[in-house]
């Protein structure tokens, strides 16, 4: 009977009724949806990359070199010498390996020298390998593997010749017209920095970057297209400059330990690098940007850790990637903060509304709880009737939002992946949306209190 | 013993603010089943004197016995559990909840004396006997209570009233949103279905004329010691 009369008492309000309900389903819509965001984008941010226990850079921040490793943003200036590399993967705790050579980029995408150990040990999410869409790994030096996105963005395919340039940056500021690399694979999405990454062989990066004299020359007598260009790339093209140089004053040295550096590759990789056909391959980097390791055993990543943070030769840091990622995870974390401040914020003001919808409503309603208390109402009956009218309006109004959230995820999953790699999973209703849902109804009762006792003390008087 | 007193009123003074005391009676009976006119000018206290013989108000002093049951001390929520099942109260206009259809208002009235275990489909037989008692039409039963006429919302709260059988009806100028054709029918719908529920009846109003309807008749004026 209760629920009979408040619901003819809200048909009876249908406009003040329903403005209030709309301004509730805004509220709750951004609430939840804040809330699942923030879920999955904390969720698809701990998957970009597991089952790597550490890893090495030059010495730096956490946070710079999880950036600069897994995310492809920034650059880690000091790089990581190859003997310090192989005598680091030379430990017994050491089960694999993963070096990266960063830095480079073809028409905006990160360019990853790298071997097939990546494509061996690399894992994301809840620790799936990477696999092919089609071709394969690595098998001569200038072949080259496009990540899911690069190639759905540039439309490249297997077979197609790739013009790798470098320094980062859609517009590079030297080709490397010598060396066209073969497309050999493309990776299926993974949802990850992955996606937007180029990989090509480490001793292909050491091969782009043999003739210096020669591609420096060029692009010094190259005149840009414009001066915008030339502005926009002077502060990159000088970086890499050096860069380069330094690459290349060690190279000579290198080319005597090439013998010894074969039982260091067998190790690292499964398949190594190494072809004989090809001459190239027997070049060996001076350094590496950074390396991935995999341990023998998760008690040893504290230990190698130590070990490499107090490298005697070199100045290197290691990071456990958990870590790291939790630490930014913090830093961005503040900005979900203010998102759900502002959903709070807009839940309170809409609660209000259904406040002060209840209270203006209860001088028309004199009359009805007199006619209440005459029949034989107690005055609680009449408090809870206006607590039902409210918490009816916040039951349908979370409803309806769930029900427009879901359908407008359902809606624009497929756009959002394909613009913003985010995969938005459909499925909101966890833990956290039920506590949320919670939330609201609470407040709505605490809220709704004003009208109710109001009520309540009108009733008494009658 | 004499038999059963439908009102008992003894020593009773009330005022709404402390000091200027609004109602003072001595003593004063009503028996079962009779019909008693009160009337009073405006502002001599009848519907506060009202008020207190249906609980919603509790006097300062001295007690209220209704059929036995001394409600001036009972605890509100029984004082509101005894008006909803023993006593039919019918105000000047307002009766009904509006927004609610006719059914429901009268089904409103059973749920709060706990009648509602009888079926909604008994409710329903009962509701069109005193309907058709009343001399309504039936298809009132499912209208907006607020879309009938004033004088056909007073008898829907005649009906609304009787529905729980009371032993008591308090009626406060039933009449005065009515013509005079409209007032002479529903004194005659009214005098009738109440005698046949057997119960006792108070009328309130200061139409003297009205009086003629009625086992006796009562002057407030007389009866309050605070208004000499």
């Amino acid at each position: 009977m209760r629920f009979r009369v408040a619901k003819q008492s809200l048909l009876n309000r249908k406009v003040s009724v329903l403005l209030t309900f709309f301004a509730l389903v805004v509220s709750v819509c951004l609430l939840i949806s804040i809330e699942h965001i923030r879920n999955e984008a904390k969720q698809s941010f701990y998957r970009t990359v597991s089952g790597v226990d550490l890893i090495v850079g030059g010495r730096t921040g956490p946070i710079n070199l999880l950036l600069s490793s897994v995310f492809r943003v920034g650059a880690n200036a000091n790089a990581v010498s190859w003997e310090s590399y192989q005598e680091i993967i030379e430990k017994p705790q050491v089960k694999w390996s993963i070096p990266l050579s960063l830095g480079d980029s073809h028409k905006g995408f990160a360019v990853i020298g790298t071997t097939n150990a990546y494509f061996e040990h690399y894992r994301f999410g809840d620790k799936s390998s990477l696999a092919f869409a089609n071709g394969q790994r690595f098998a001569g030096t200038f072949d080259l593997v496009l990540g899911a996105d690069v190639a759905n963005k540039l439309g490249y395919q297997l077979g197609d010749e790739v013009i790798v340039s470098h320094g980062v940056g859609s517009v590079s500021f030297s080709h490397h017209d010598a060396h066209p690399f073969k497309v050999t694979g493309i990776l299926k999405p993974t949802g990850t920095p992955v996606d937007q990454a180029i990989h090509i062989g480490l001793s292909a990066v050491e091969a782009v970057h043999q003739t210096p004299q020669r591609s420096l020359s060029r692009s010094s007598l190259k005149k840009p297209a414009s001066d915008k260009e030339v502005e926009s790339q002077t502060h990159e093209g000088s970086e890499h400059d050096h860069h380069e140089h330094d690459h290349h004053e060690h190279e000579h040295g290198h080319h005597e330990h090439e013998h010894g550096h074969h039982e260091h590759e067998q190790k690292q990789a499964d398949s190594p690098l190494v072809h004989h056909e090809h001459a190239e391959l027997a070049l060996e980097p001076s350094q590496i940007s950074a390396f991935m390791l995999g341990l023998q055993s998760r008690i040893a990543v504290l230990q190698v850790q130590r070990q490499v943070n107090q490298y005697n030769n070199e100045a290197l840091s290691a990071i456990i990637p958990g870590v790291a990622l939790a630490e930014l995870w913090r830093l961005v974390g503040a900005v979900e903060n203010v998102l759900r401040v502002i959903s709070a914020a807009v839940l309170i003001a809409s609660l209000l509304g259904l406040c002060t919808m209840l209270l203006a409503t209860l001088r028309e309603r004199k009359q009805e709880i007199a006619v209440l208390r005459v029949m034989g109402a107690k005055p609680s009956f009449v408090f809870w009737l206006i607590e039902l009218e409210a918490l009816t309006i916040a039951a349908f109004a979370s409803i309806t939002g769930l029900a427009l959230i879901v359908s407008g995820i359902w809606l624009s999953r497929d756009f959002m992946l394909a613009e913003y790699g985010m995969a938005l999973s459909v499925d909101i209703f966890s833990a956290h949306t039920a506590v949320m849902l919670g939330v609201i109804m609470l407040s709505t009762f605490l809220i709704a209190l004003v009208p109710s006792f109001s009520a309540y003390k009108s009733a008494r008087l009658v | 013993m004499s038999a059963p007193l439908a009102i008992q009123i003894d020593k009773l003074r009330f005022a709404y603010d402390a000091g200027k005391p609004v109602l003072a009676i001595e003593n004063w009976q009503v028996k079962t089943q009779e019909r008693v006119f009160l009337y009073g000018p405006s502002g001599c206290g009848k519907s506060t004197l009202l008020s207190l013989m249906s609980g919603l108000l509790v006097p300062n002093e001295g007690s209220i016995t209704i059929d036995e049951t001394l409600i001036s001390s009972l605890k509100p929520s029984e004082r509101d559990s005894y008006r909803a099942q023993h006593i039919g109260v019918v105000l000047q206009q307002f009766n009904l909840v509006p927004y609610l259809s006719v059914i429901d208002n009268i089904k409103l009235a059973c749920y709060f004396s706990k009648n509602m275990d009888d079926n909604s489909v008994g409710i329903e037989e009962h509701a069109s006997e005193l309907l058709l008692k009343l001399q309504l039409p039936l298809d009132l039963l499912h209208q907006r209570a607020d879309s009938l006429s004033v004088g056909q919302q007073q008898r829907i709260a005649i009906a609304r009233a009787l529905i729980n059988t009371p032993r008591l009806m308090i009626v406060d100028e039933p009449t005065s949103a009515l013509d005079e054709d409209a007032t002479s029918a529903f004194m005659d719908v009214l005098l009738e279905t109440v005698h046949s529920c057997k119960a006792s009846l108070i009328f309130v109003s200061h139409d003297k004329r009205l009086s003629t309807y009625f086992d006796r008749v009562q002057s407030l004026p007389d009866l309050n010691e605070a208004a000499k």
